[in-house]
């Protein structure tokens, strides 16, 4: 039977998803006789294939002008959106940014830190620019499958990956949904 | 001036972009990495309280949330003018060991892993973890076992293996139980062979591989790492050395008056600043981090057999400081051996079980450092609280910055060697890649923020026209 | 009906559990919860019915400690033949009643007020010190919402660090108003209020000023009260769930209310201590059994000690014992001045007594001053309060030396009684009192409370002898709550302890004086000795003087048995080992004993 194509990347977040993703251990390869990882942070493949995937797994919350284009190419290229973790599913702590102004969280850090030394604004065009307020992934595009957590557990990822390779939609109980 | 632009760099946590500036007559002139996100932590936490510190900077990072976490409680320590008893230090020290193996492992195995073990020049689509899973089941099986052992030890103290809540202002919260002291102490001879394996292979790999490894990247620089008294190697709490390039002591300095020593200078075309050493000034300052910049400032390793494998990285460059970019797998490798024969230490202290967790205080000083050597490097929280203790500032030297500049110029020294006029080739883009990935970049961290996106290697004439591309999907 | 009595009772804050309501009334009617025919009183709610009935329907703005409000319409319920839903928290029960309480419609209009309540303000549960025990958490567990639909406007609302004890965050308040309730109900201060309408709402402490310069008590109900991490004790912040911590019912032992305690604890350290809702004090605490006790920085006494060349020196006990010992044997005819906090448990003040009195024939005093020598009743209990339409505050300062007491009085002033209190020199007049009656003479206080029909007189230390006489006469028809300022007084005077207040000229002084403070009083009573002998729990100017120290433990660290204000015994539990050195101090004098 063929392998189940799965992609998987990362937007404004800090990656402890993609590790809890990791903390299935020894699970990896018996999920890998299934499935085929296409594209991933941790692959060199950047772009899910043009032909598309079965799974697509985005972490991370809307940030950026790269992660609203990223979102889209990956919910173009896949059959089924899942939004891992609180930043891909509610905002998560990237959204705390919201709460002050962009200019003055840039000002800080790149200006007035005390380490800083004529600082200036980083504004060079090879950067992407961020967008007015951080979201979640549903604000952008479509999403079907939602997993929060900040990470969600390994058992929690393994389960709905499980279920969906089932062919059923995966359904969070107990220790399996949580907010933190 | 022609621009190369590779992007995004893979196998990496983070985002980043390379771009190559080629003048006129076709040969390098310049690199640039560029960090591109930013999410803004140290203006967001503003306003909260303190004590909230450790549980909201833990989320700059996924990989090495501890690191975050103790430093911020470290700070918030300073904050209220306490030192936490002997037991909670042990029990802290032992989480950063857990994490330092962990994440060591993991970079090791799964990130720079598959270069070493499949080749530079390997397909693509193949060159991964999965990779190296389908080559060699055995060292893969090792290699989770390996990663998971670190992230075990996490759990065992704080419930949780990603974003742990242990510790609190003064101390922490919870005590390590006789089973997992038991259960962690079994592993630890088990773990210490898997090291030793992935030392084998990287030594494998090096007698292969030496004249690419003495030509790559190999580049001048102070280094920065944390050292006990007696100069060993210190991970966890101490005071932070600095040496020049040829080894010699330029500065032994307590965290706290860490503004004295760095400062950071920021390019328009990063999100990522660069420190620097002041008194040495922008850029004859810049100085490395991490595994290569703690094992050159360091003078040895309090651990025998970590120790001993420090003698044959001193062979490498005699007298001075190792040079070459690659080294720091090597280096890498024989932190992940000290982390695991401390953490045996660590589990055989009588203090270990202890329930003296926490200590007490009334007072809010109102200002606090915390610097904790990171896997990837020196990191230093900075706060600054009201009387309330409620956060006014917030300054974060987050460890991939130290080693920016060392990025960005192993990049350019590399495309030096490898780039030529209009030709691209794909195992120069992985080799550009490959120096980027030695020093285990934490973009995360480092910006206080992550992004991502696909390899596209494009040859731009200036006049917007492409002249070339490859694609890596 | 009279519009200024006070009704009897005062509703669930009086102290009667519901069963005890349920069987003083005898009226029921029978009505259908989700098919299910049940008994209900006649008049509770449809969530008390269901409650009783075994029926969980999801509340949030609901307490048990508190009245019914129906803020927050998580608990509706569909009631056959009604158009509309209904709150179950205030809607009463009524005979042939059809209630269910979790159709398909209605989980969709509690998800939808759940949405409602994630949206509107900002909760990031990863990093909150709630999160595994939040209320409003748990109901979106329980309804399974793996995302939110509406997003959040993300204005960012204050932090208000200015109180010392904990800390409100705006950000997570969901104004489901349980803490001005609480602020109200429970407490009397009324400290808490709401400002503004719609998103524009606010709690907010007297007329929107900083909560640290508000006129709160730090009682800390409204911390315990809040079902979500708006508010934030700064001690325990980040110390364990309550799946990882141990707690254990105790009493306080800092005054002699004795309130109701649970003491939280984790790996030997306290966390916090919460207040009991279901007690005779509705889960009502003070700072200075809530929060002051974790605050203690003073130094411990970890092990015994003796002066050796002017120097003070750990030794063993035995050799303490023995120092302590010849001490005592050394007074030949100068007399033993034996002192004992009468905050101590009664175990230790019986031990002492058999030592001191039966034994070595001296007089044991209590360091405080006891007030059972004021020739007045002792005959009143907190219910007392609740009920009264007229109290008289005379010699005593309950706000600042009883809280809870004193919280009890503002209540029943809420509640319409008249509150006097009778002027002290130097004293402002009392905050407690009713308008224009913060002082007053004693004539005018024992007139208004003859012509009560409940009245209460809370007396203290204050009182001077010429007032005792014309106070006496209201008794019998006036309850009478002493307010001494030891947490064991009752039993301390029962035990025949003698006010000791002035200096000694015993050649030997052996003080049991625990935790409380050492202050210059003590010191100078046993100026005089010539060898001392302190059994305490803390280092202070008192074993700076000794020459044995003896360690004694804390208030989480005995068993110990009190007689409080009321008359009733109440226990206190060990929830923490002290260090090995530090033994009950039963154990110390029944070894000291067995040397002499």
């Amino acid at each position: 039977m063929a392998k189940v194509k799965i992609a998987t990347d990362w937007l404004g977040g800090c990656a402890g998803c993609h590790m809890s993703l990791l903390d299935i251990d020894e699970r990896l390869v018996k999920l890998l006789e299934s499935v085929e990882i296409t594209s991933s942070p941790i692959t060199d493949l950047k772009h899910p294939p043009e032909d598309g995937v079965t799974v697509g797994i985005l972490e991370g919350a809307i940030n950026n002008t790269a992660n609203v284009e990223t979102a889209k190419q990956m919910r173009e290229r896949c059959k089924i959106l899942v939004a891992l973790g609180d930043c891909a599913v509610f905002g998560g702590i990237v959204t705390m940014r919201n709460l002050v102004s962009m200019r003055e969280a840039l000002q800080r850090a790149y200006v007035e830190t005390e380490s800083t030394v004529e600082g200036q604004v980083p504004s060079a065009p090879e950067l992407s620019r961020p967008i007015n307020k951080a979201c979640p992934l549903n604000q952008i595009v479509d999403v079907d499958v939602y997993i929060p957590g900040c990470p969600p557990s390994a058992d929690a990822i393994y389960h709905a990956l499980s279920e969906l390779l089932a062919g059923r939609v995966p359904v969070l109980t107990n220790e399996n949904l949580r907010y933190d | 001036m022609k621009t190369i632009t590779i992007e995004p760099v893979t196998r990496i946590e983070g985002h980043a972009k390379v771009s190559i500036h080629l003048n006129d007559s076709g040969k390098v002139e310049e690199a640039r990495l560029h960090v591109d996100e930013f999410r803004g932590f140290e203006k967001f936490v503003e306003g909260r309280p303190f004590f909230e510190m450790p549980q909201i900077t833990s989320r700059i990072c996924g990989i090495c949330p501890v690191s975050h976490h103790l430093a911020a409680a470290k700070a918030c320590d300073a904050l209220i003018g306490v030192t936490p008893p002997r037991p909670a230090q042990l029990l802290r020290e032992l989480m950063h060991m857990g994490q330092v193996v962990q994440s060591h492992s993991m970079h090791f195995f799964h990130l720079a892993g598959p270069d070493l073990l499949l080749g530079f020049d390997a397909d693509p689509a193949i060159r991964n973890v999965v990779g190296v899973l389908n080559a060699d089941p055995q060292l893969a099986a090792k290699a989770i076992r390996l990663r998971a052992f670190g992230q075990d030890v996490i759990k065992a103290l704080s419930g949780r293996r990603v974003h742990p809540n242990h510790s609190i202002p003064g101390g922490v919260n919870a005590p390590l139980s006789v089973e997992s002291r038991d259960a962690i102490l079994s592993q630890i001879d088990e773990m210490m062979e898997i090291v030793k394996t992935g030392i084998k292979v990287a030594k494998g790999w090096y007698g292969e591989n030496m004249d690419l490894v003495n030509s790559f990247a190999v580049l001048k620089s102070g280094y920065m790492g944390t050292v006990e008294p007696d100069g060993g190697l210190q991970l966890y709490e101490g005071k932070v050395r600095l040496v020049d390039q040829d080894g010699k002591r330029l500065e032994e300095f307590e965290p706290r008056s860490y503004l004295d020593v760095i400062a950071e200078h920021v390019e328009d075309w990063s999100y990522l600043k660069f420190p620097y050493y002041r008194k040495k000034g922008w850029p004859d300052g810049v100085y490395r981090v991490g595994p290569l910049g703690r094992l050159n400032a360091a003078d040895k390793i309090s651990t025998p057999e970590a120790n001993a494998e420090l003698q044959q990285f001193r062979a490498i460059n005699p007298g001075k400081p190792v040079e070459g970019t690659l080294w720091f797998h090597y280096a890498r490798l024989i932190e992940d051996l000290y982390a695991i024969e401390r953490m045996r230490e660590l589990l055989l202290d009588p203090d270990i079980l202890s329930t003296e967790l926490v200590a007490s205080s009334k007072q809010i000083v109102g200002e606090g450092v915390g610097c904790i050597e990171a896997p990837r490097g020196t990191l230093i929280h900075h706060y600054k609280t009201d009387e309330d203790g409620l956060i006014t500032k917030a300054n974060l030297i987050v460890a991939t910055g130290h080693n920016n500049w060392a990025m960005s110029k192993s990049v350019e020294v590399v495309a030096k060697a490898c780039v030529d006029g209009t030709k691209l080739t794909e195992g120069m883009l992985n080799r550009v890649e490959a120096a980027i990935r030695a020093h285990d970049p934490c973009l995360s961290c480092s910006t206080h923020a992550v992004g991502a996106m696909p390899i596209v290697l494009e040859l731009v004439a200036p006049g917007g026209e492409v002249l070339d591309r490859m694609v890596r999907d | 009906m009279d519009e200024d009595a006070p009704t009897r009772g005062g509703g669930r804050g009086a102290g009667l559990t519901l069963t005890e309501e349920m069987n003083s009334a005898m009226a029921t009617v029978t009505l259908k919860l989700n098919g299910q025919t049940i008994q209900a009183r006649e008049g509770c709610t449809i969530l008390e019915a269901a409650k009783e009935a075994g029926v969980d329907i999801p509340t949030l703005c609901h307490h048990p400690a508190l009245a019914g409000f129906g803020a927050c319409r998580m608990c509706v319920v569909e009631i056959a033949n009604e158009k509309k839903i209904h709150p179950a928290c205030t809607y009463p029960v009524s005979e042939g009643m059809e209630v269910q309480t979790e159709t398909p419609k209605l989980v969709q209009l509690r998800k939808f007020v759940l949405e409602m309540l994630f949206s509107e303000r900002n909760h990031y549960c990863m990093y909150c010190e709630m999160s595994g025990d939040c209320e409003l958490q748990n109901l979106a567990y329980r309804y399974g919402m793996d995302k939110w639909t509406y997003p959040s406007p993300n204005e960012r609302m204050p932090v208000d660090g200015s109180r010392q004890y904990f800390i409100m965050d705006h950000n997570r308040c969901v104004l489901c108003r349980r803490c001005v309730r609480a602020c109200d109900e429970l407490v009397g201060m009324r400290t808490l209020g709401v400002k503004g309408r719609g998103s524009e709402t606010m709690i907010i402490a007297d007329l929107d000023v900083p909560f640290g310069d508000s006129s709160c008590v730090s009682c800390g109900t409204c911390l315990q009260v809040c079902p979500t991490g708006a508010l934030i004790d700064r001690k325990s912040a980040y110390g364990g769930r309550n799946a990882d911590v141990t707690k254990t019912k105790s009493i306080c032992t800092f005054c002699s209310v004795g309130c109701d305690t649970e003491v939280v604890t984790r790996a030997g350290r306290v966390l916090r201590v919460d207040g009991v809702w279901d007690g005779p004090t509705n889960g009502v605490l003070c700072a200075k059994g809530r929060f002051e006790p974790l605050y203690d920085t003073r130094d411990r006494v970890t092990s015994p000690m003796v002066r050796q060349d002017g120097r003070l020196v750990p030794v063993t006990l035995d050799e303490a014992l023995d120092a302590a010992a010849e001490c005592i044997a050394s007074a030949n005819g100068g007399g033993i001045s034996a002192l004992a906090t009468a905050n101590a448990p009664s175990e230790c003040l019986d031990s002492f007594v058999a030592l001191f009195r039966n034994k070595l024939n001296a007089s044991p005093a209590a360091i405080e001053p006891l007030l059972n020598g004021l020739d007045l009743p002792a005959n009143g209990a907190l219910a007392d309060l609740d009920s009264a339409d007229c109290i008289a505050i005379v010699g005593a300062d309950p706000l600042e030396d009883h809280p809870v007491v004193g919280y009890r009085i503002r209540r029943a002033r809420n509640r319409g009684a008249k509150v006097v209190a009778v002027a002290q020199n130097g004293a402002s007049p009392s905050q407690l009192a009713s308008k224009g009656a913060g002082a007053v003479s004693v004539e005018n206080a024992v007139a208004v409370c003859r012509s009560s029909q409940w009245p209460v007189v809370v007396y203290g230390p204050g009182v001077c002898e010429d007032q005792v006489g014309q106070i006496k006469e209201l008794a019998g028809a006036a309850k009478f709550l002493r307010l001494d300022p030891a947490a064991n007084a009752a039993y301390a005077a029962r035990m025949g302890l003698a006010n000791g207040s002035a200096p000694t000229s015993a050649d030997v002084a052996y003080v049991m004086i625990g935790e409380r403070e050492q202050n210059g009083e003590v010191a100078q009573r046993v100026a005089n000795a010539k060898r001392l002998v302190v059994h305490a729990a803390y280092h202070g100017p008192l074993t700076e003087k000794a020459d044995v120290v003896l360690p004694a433990p804390v208030w989480c660290e005995r068993d110990g048995t009190y007689v409080n204000l009321e008359g009733r015994t109440v226990s206190a539990r060990r929830v923490l080992t002290p260090d090995e050195d530090v033994l009950p101090e039963t154990e110390v004098l029944s070894r000291l004993s067995a040397r002499l």
